[in-house]
């Protein structure tokens, strides 16, 4: 008798603490931290709206996300869509507090905190990822991107040195990171858009020898540098989209410069550290870009360089010296101003 | 076996549900302090602790330059420091996925506003000192922000508590003063009338900040007028000197006449007791005689 109370007692227990377990909808709330002319309203309720749904999404293992309800640009639900065609996230927070930034195009909200699921993978170690929201000036979202790292983009935000117009810096990281994001939604058209037609575009590809007498049968690596055109960086571009079922292109070192020739001010050099890896293929580089801010909706990709973070074949070799990274001094600039 | 069994899934469950809830404790208080505006704070999720600690407190201290500038009544501060972050220290983990989430945060009352360069030294090689607190100043802007921090290592929030710092005076004129001789007073050469003494001390009286404090003492040392010095700095006899006490945001608190342990209030001619002043910093001076 003892015994049946005791089990009884024991599933009851179990029964009222069940739902104490089962996970919240998915439904999350953004607020505003500070807000001086943004929409505050219209800004937390559209960004609460779509991470709900990402969530909500995400748990059900839908194949797409249904945006109709939201007050999002065509423009930003293509993008999403694009991105949530290889990496499933979802928010990791139900109540995420943050700032809102005023850019030139409106208004940001960075550091969403995500938890990441690239389609056909698994990368643990790239499981947590920050995403940064723009909204028009009404409180439309206009983008949702994957974000450089919060250290990062201080860093750049704060070097009074190198780059000293903090809208600039704002924009240009927004197309770092717009970039960036490019990679996962294989966005080709934004890759097409942003390179400029006559670009100088080096890519590197890492690539295994086999191991012969004279190596002592010891397999190496070497770096092959080809340059190409715009239209052969693309098209190749295109079928690595289509071969690999994700590509995780991840920045974590960043370096921004102004041109110091006064007369080219509105050149700067990006130097990335960059981490690449796609279902067939990875490799660890810097990633230099030469952008061109003349026009300021626009801006263009002028250069293109990859080299190897080591020079060698194996991570304890040493790394591709500092004074050996490309940076804006490296190239001559002859376009016409 | 099975009543065992039982009571171990039991406390499993409560032991997980226990868990569950330090983390929305500390969630829920992490979002208060973000929301709240008593406080300025910045997160990151990094993959370890230490490194999202260093780029918590390098995205706080921007913030708090960013704040300082925006905030009116600061208009025109050149410095800011941040007060006994010690005792303010508290700690709070996070765990998200395999990153780790600090938050710091700090009081906004504990952000002490100093206008001017060296607006509080005052001693007798003012080049001198001037340029080693200009070289030392940056630093404890920078090494005393150890903000409040949220440590997410343990589940569990934890109140730490230091030894409240000596506050009579800021770092930087400590370090400066201890390297300036002992001044003893002389018999400077009179050069003013009794008069022109007494507008020398109406002049002190009608100071509010150091800064107006800086300008009349170094004219009238010019004049040979006035002798001064720290409080602790000198050997004299401490009975023979005006003194006069301020606080860390330069604001002068008291002027008293000499005597003892109690002494005359020069403003507003009430006898004081100098422990009324615990808390402030102090000079010495003596004007000259006829």
């Amino acid at each position: 008798m003892r015994h049946s109370i005791l089990q009884t007692a024991t599933i009851l227990f179990h029964l009222i603490l069940l739902p104490c377990f089962i996970r919240a909808e998915g439904s999350v709330r953004l607020t505003l931290k500070d807000t001086s002319s943004a929409p505050k309203q219209a800004i937390e309720q559209n960004a609460s709206a779509l991470l709900s749904q990402i969530n909500q999404a995400f748990d059900a293992k839908q194949s797409g996300l249904d945006l109709k309800e939201i007050d999002i640009t065509d423009k930003a639900k293509e993008s999403l869509a694009s991105l949530w065609a290889n990496v499933h996230f979802k928010c990791d927070d139900s109540d995420v507090i943050q700032d809102c930034l005023t850019t030139s195009s409106g208004f940001q909200v960075r550091q969403i905190p995500l938890l990441i699921e690239p389609q056909g993978a698994t990368t643990a170690d790239d499981s947590y990822q920050e995403a940064v929201i723009n909204f028009e000036p009404s409180g439309q979202i206009s983008s949702f991107y994957f974000t450089i790292g919060t250290n990062l983009y201080s860093k750049v935000m704060s070097s009074k040195k190198e780059v000293t117009d903090i809208r600039r810096r704002m924009q240009i990281l927004d197309y770092v990171e717009h970039f960036r994001t490019a990679y996962n939604q294989k966005d080709i058209n934004f890759l097409e858009q942003v390179f400029s037609d006559d670009a100088l575009i080096i890519v590197g590809k890492v690539v295994k020898t086999q191991p012969a007498d004279i190596n002592n049968f010891v397999g190496q690596t070497k770096v092959e540098f080809i340059k190409r055109t715009k239209q052969e960086y693309l098209n190749n571009l295109k079928k690595t989209f289509v071969a690999n079922k994700f590509i995780n292109v991840k920045f974590d070192e960043i370096k921004v410069v102004r041109h110091p020739n006064p007369a080219k001010k509105d050149f700067y050099g990006v130097t990335l550290h960059q981490l690449y890896s796609s279902s067939t293929y990875s490799d660890d580089g810097y990633l230099f870009l030469l952008w061109d801010f003349k026009e300021e909706d626009s801006p263009k990709i002028h250069v293109r360089t990859w080299q190897p973070k080591y020079t060698d074949n194996s991570k304890s070799q040493i790394a591709t010296p500092e004074d050996k990274i490309f940076t804006i001094s490296d190239f001559e600039i002859d376009i016409d101003i | 076996m099975k009543k065992i069994f039982c009571i171990l899934t039991a406390c499993l469950f409560c032991s997980t549900l226990m868990a569950q809830n330090i983390m929305e404790k500390t969630k829920k208080e992490m979002n208060r302090i973000k929301l709240s505006r008593a406080y300025i704070s910045s997160e990151a999720t990094m993959p370890t602790l230490q490194e999202a600690i260093d780029i918590a407190n390098e995205s706080l201290l921007q913030s708090i330059d960013q704040w300082v500038k925006e905030e009116k009544k600061y208009q025109g501060v050149k410095q800011v420091a941040i007060q006994d972050i010690n005792s303010c220290l508290e700690k709070m983990d996070m765990n998200r996925g395999n990153n780790v989430r600090v938050l710091v945060y700090i009081k906004k009352k504990d952000i002490i506003p100093i206008y001017g360069n060296g607006q509080i030294l005052l001693t007798d090689d003012e080049q001198e000192e001037t340029a080693i607190a200009q070289a030392v100043t940056p630093k404890p802007v920078r090494e005393t922000v150890q903000p409040e921090q949220t440590n997410p290592e343990t589940p569990r929030p934890k109140q730490e508590q230091s030894k409240p710092k000596q506050e009579q005076s800021l770092p930087v004129q400590s370090t400066s003063i201890e390297s300036a001789p002992v001044h003893k007073p002389k018999q400077a050469p009179v050069r003013q009338e009794q008069a022109p003494q007494m507008s020398n001390l109406q002049r002190i009286l009608a100071a509010r900040t150091m800064n107006d404090i800086k300008v009349i003492f170094h004219e009238l040392k010019e004049n040979y007028a006035i002798t001064y010095g720290k409080y602790n700095s000198t050997e004299l006899d401490i009975s023979t000197c005006y003194l006069l006490f301020y606080d860390r945001q330069g604001q002068i608190t008291g002027i008293l006449g000499q005597g003892g342990q109690k002494r005359m209030n020069l403003r507003t001619n009430q006898l004081e007791s100098m422990n009324q002043y615990n808390g402030n910093a102090a000079y010495w001076f003596i004007l000259t005689k006829e």
